[in-house]
C-alpha cells in the first residue's frame, strides 16, 4: 500500500464522513418537511370536511321538505357568536328538526397536543351530541339584518337576522417541533375560512 | 475502486433525492386536489344557484314557462327544468342543477303565485292623517305602499313576518317617541301594487263554475238588499227589492237556504247586481264559515255580526275552513247593536276602497276588532277615533281599537281564487 492510496482512504473517509453527516440533516429536515407537508395536507382536508358540513346545514336554516309543517316563528331559535341553533328538514323527511352548533372549551380536548384545538359539537333535536376534532380552534359567527347591519348577540329577536357570517381556523392537532415557547406557538400550522354572508333563502321568505 | 464508490454514492443519493422528491410531489399534489375539489363543488353549487335564478326570473316573467334551460356557463353547464307540485295552487318546483368539472350540486325552489291574502295588512294608499297608534298590533305580514305614518311606538310583524312599505316612516312627533316596534324584519322603499282589477278572475270563475247571484234591476224590478248568511253546513240568501204589478210598486223578501257543499263548486260566490239607478248592490254578511269560499261584490260589503270559521284554526290545527271578502269597493263593520268587539275570520280585500267602521267618527265605542285573517285594501279607512288623556295615554273615543290576528295558513294557503300580485313566492329553497 503506498503512500497516495493511504492519503485516498483518509481523503475518501473524511470525505463520506461528511456526506454522511449531510444525508443526517437532510434526513431529519426531510421527515420534518414531510410531516409538515402531510399535516398541512389533513389540515386542508379537515378544513374543507368541517367547511362543507357548516355549509350544507346553514343553507338549508328555514328549509323543509313538507313546507306546512314549519312553524311560523323565526326559524332561527338561539344565536350567539359561538353557537347557533336553528330548524331545518336536515334528513330532508318531511319532520322540522332543530340543529345546533356550538364549540367547546380548550380544556375538553386534552388528549392532543395543541392547546388550543377545540370539539365541533353538531347536535340533532336531542339526540346526543356528535362532537368532532378536526382541530378547530375558532368557531365564530356575525349576524346581519336584511340591510347588511351586524346584529350583536346577544339576539333577542331572532327572526331580524337574514345572513350569518361563519369563520372558522383550523391548526394541526398535532406539531412537528420543539416544546419552547416560540416553537410551541409556530409549529402547528393554521388554516383560516370565511363564508361571508350565508344567506338561507328560507329565512327571507 | 474509488470510481464504482462514488458512482454508487452518487447513484444512492439520487435515489433517495428522488423518493424524498416524489413524497412532497405526492404531498403537494393531493393537497392542490383537495382545494381543487373544494373549489369544483363550489362553482357547481354556484352554477346551480345561477340556474335557479335565471328559472324564478323565467318563471316570473311567463308564468306559463316549461321549456327549461340547458346552457353552458362559467366553463360548466346548467340544466333547468320544472314541474308542476299542484295544478290548482300552481304551486311549481324549479330543479337547477350544476355540473362543473364533474362536480353536481341541484338546487329545487319550490314556488306559489303570490297572493295577497298573505298579509296580514296591506294597503295601497294609508289615507288622509289615519295613524298607527300605541294601541294597534298588527301580527303578520305587513305592507304599504304609502308612508308609515306612526304615533307612540305601534307593534308590526309577529316573530318571522316581514314588513314592508314603499315610502318611508312618518312620525307623528318624533322618532323617539313614535318609533314602530317591529317584531320581524322591516324593509322600506320596495313595491308592490295592487293589479288593476283583481276581481276579474274571481267574477270569471264564478261564471264558469261558481256560483253568481244575479240581480239586475229592470223596469219592473228593482233589487234593494242582499243579505248572505253563512249557517255551516247551510248558506241562507235574502234579497229584498220591488216588484212593478199593474203599475204598482209592491215589496218583496225572499230567503234560499241551500247547502254550503253545492252552492258553488269552486267556491267563489259572487253578485252580479244593479239596482234602480245602475249602482250595484251592497252585500250584507254574517255567519259561521264552513268550507273554503271567497265572497264577492261589485260594491261594498257589510258586516252585520260575526262572521267565523266552524272550525277554529286557532284550535284546530287541521282546520280546512277558509274565507275570502272581497270587494269592489269597501268592507264596512255594519253600525248595530251585534257588531261590538266584532269577530272577523277572514282574508279581506277591498279593489277600491278599504275596511273600516261605518259611522266611524260618530258610533259609539264598540271594543275590539278581533280579525283573523288578513286585510288587503287600496285605502285606508278609519275604524274608529282615538283622544290622549294628559298622562299622554290614548283611548278610543269611537270605533274599534284594533285586534288584527294574522291566519298563519295564509301563508301557503289561500280562498278560493284570491287576487295575485304579479310576482311568485317561496315556499321552500332546498341547496
Amino acid at each position: 500500500m503506498g503512500f497516495t492510496t493511504i492519503l485516498d482512504i483518509i481523503g475518501s473517509t473524511i470525505i463520506g464522513g461528511f456526506l454522511i453527516l449531510l444525508l443526517w440533516r437532510i434526513d431529519d429536515a426531510s421527515i420534518k418537511n414531510v410531516y409538515n407537508s402531510s399535516e398541512e395536507l389533513i389540515l386542508q382536508r379537515n378544513l374543507t370536511t368541517s367547511v362543507m358540513i357548516l355549509e350544507k346545514d346553514f343553507r338549508r336554516i328555514g328549509y323543509c321538505k313538507n313546507y306546512y309543517a314549519l312553524p311560523t316563528t323565526a326559524n332561527i331559535v338561539s344565536a350567539t357568536d359561538t353557537s347557533i341553533a336553528f330548524r331545518s328538514d336536515i334528513n330532508d323527511n318531511g319532520n322540522v328538526d332543530i340543529i345546533n352548533y356550538y364549540i367547546g372549551s380548550t380544556s375538553e380536548l386534552t388528549s392532543t397536543p395543541n392547546p388550543r384545538d377545540r370539539y365541533l359539537y353538531r347536535v340533532v333535536n336531542n339526540e346526543i351530541p356528535v362532537k368532532v376534532n378536526l382541530g378547530i380552534t375558532q368557531f365564530r359567527l356575525t349576524y346581519f339584518d336584511v340591510f347588511g347591519n351586524n346584529l350583536t348577540p346577544p339576539i333577542t329577536n331572532f327572526s331580524s337576522i337574514s345572513s350569518v357570517q361563519i369563520d372558522v381556523a383550523v391548526e394541526n392537532v398535532v406539531g412537528y417541533g420543539g416544546n419552547t415557547a416560540g416553537e410551541e406557538q409556530n409549529k402547528y400550522s393554521t388554516a383560516y375560512w370565511r363564508q361571508i354572508r350565508v344567506s338561507a333563502m328560507n329565512l327571507l321568505r | 475502486m474509488v470510481g464504482k464508490v462514488s458512482l454508487l454514492l452518487v447513484m444512492g443519493f439520487s435515489l433517495i433525492f428522488l423518493i424524498f422528491g416524489q413524497n412532497f410531489n405526492s404531498v403537494a399534489i393531493q393537497s392542490v386536489d383537495n382545494y381543487v375539489d373544494y373549489y369544483n363543488k363550489t362553482v357547481s353549487h354556484s352554477i346551480a344557484l345561477d340556474g335557479a335564478n335565471l328559472g324564478a326570473n323565467a318563471l316570473y316573467l311567463n308564468k306559463n314557462w316549461t321549456a327549461g334551460y340547458n346552457l353552458p356557463i362559467s366553463g360548466g353547464n346548467i340544466n333547468v327544468s320544472i314541474q308542476t307540485i299542484d295544478a290548482g295552487q300552481f304551486i311549481k318546483k324549479i330543479i337547477s342543477v350544476g355540473t362543473f368539472e364533474g362536480k353536481t350540486d341541484t338546487v329545487e325552489i319550490i314556488t306559489s303565485p303570490s297572493r295577497f291574502s298573505r298579509f296580514a295588512y296591506y294597503s295601497q294608499s294609508e289615507g288622509n292623517d289615519i295613524r298607527w297608534i300605541s294601541t294597534d298590533t298588527v301580527f303578520g305580514p305587513f305592507h304599504t305602499e304609502d308612508n308609515l305614518k306612526v304615533d307612540n311606538h305601534p307593534v308590526f310583524g309577529d316573530s318571522g313576518y316581514t314588513t314592508t312599505i314603499a315610502g318611508d316612516i312618518i312620525y307623528v312627533n318624533n322618532k323617539e317617541s313614535d318609533e314602530p316596534i317591529m317584531l320581524g324584519p322591516f324593509e322600506a322603499h320596495r313595491t308592490e301594487s295592487l293589479p288593476l282589477d283583481g276581481l276579474q278572475p274571481l267574477r270569471d270563475a264564478a261564471v264558469s263554475d261558481g256560483k253568481v247571484f244575479q240581480l239586475i234591476s229592470t223596469s219592473n224590478l228593482r233589487y234593494q238588499n242582499f243579505y248572505l248568511t253563512f249557517n255551516s253546513d247551510q248558506i241562507t240568501y235574502r234579497i229584498l227589492g220591488q216588484k212593478k204589478i199593474s203599475g204598482h210598486w209592491n215589496s218583496f223578501d225572499s230567503s234560499y237556504t241551500v247547502a254550503a257543499s253545492s252552492i258553488s263548486n269552486n267556491g267563489v260566490l259572487y253578485l252580479n247586481s244593479a239596482d234602480k239607478d245602475g249602482d250595484p248592490i251592497d252585500i250584507n254578511l254574517k255567519g259561521t264559515v264552513k268550507g273554503k269560499f271567497s265572497v264577492v261584490g261589485d260594491g261594498n260589503i257589510f258586516l252585520d255580526d260575526d262572521i267565523k270559521y266552524s272550525s277554529d284554526p286557532r284550535v284546530n290545527s287541521s282546520s280546512e275552513d277558509l274565507l275570502g271578502i272581497l270587494a269592489q269597493n269597501n268592507v264596512y263593520i255594519t253600525d248595530n247593536n251585534y257588531t261590538q268587539n266584532i269577530e272577523i275570520d277572514a282574508a279581506i280585500y277591498c279593489q277600491d276602497g278599504g275596511f273600516g267602521a261605518a259611522n266611524a267618527g260618530g258610533r259609539g265605542s264598540d271594543g275590539d276588532i278581533n280579525l283573523y285573517g288578513g286585510i288587503t285594501q287600496n285605502i285606508r279607512r278609519a275604524v274608529g277615533s282615538y283622544g290622549t288623556r294628559h298622562d299622554g295615554s290614548i283611548y278610543i273615543s269611537n270605533g274599534y281599537n284594533k285586534r288584527y290576528r294574522y291566519d298563519s295558513r295564509l301563508m301557503v294557503k289561500f280562498p278560493p281564487f284570491f287576487p295575485t300580485s304579479e310576482g311568485f313566492r317561496i315556499l321552500s329553497w332546498k341547496e
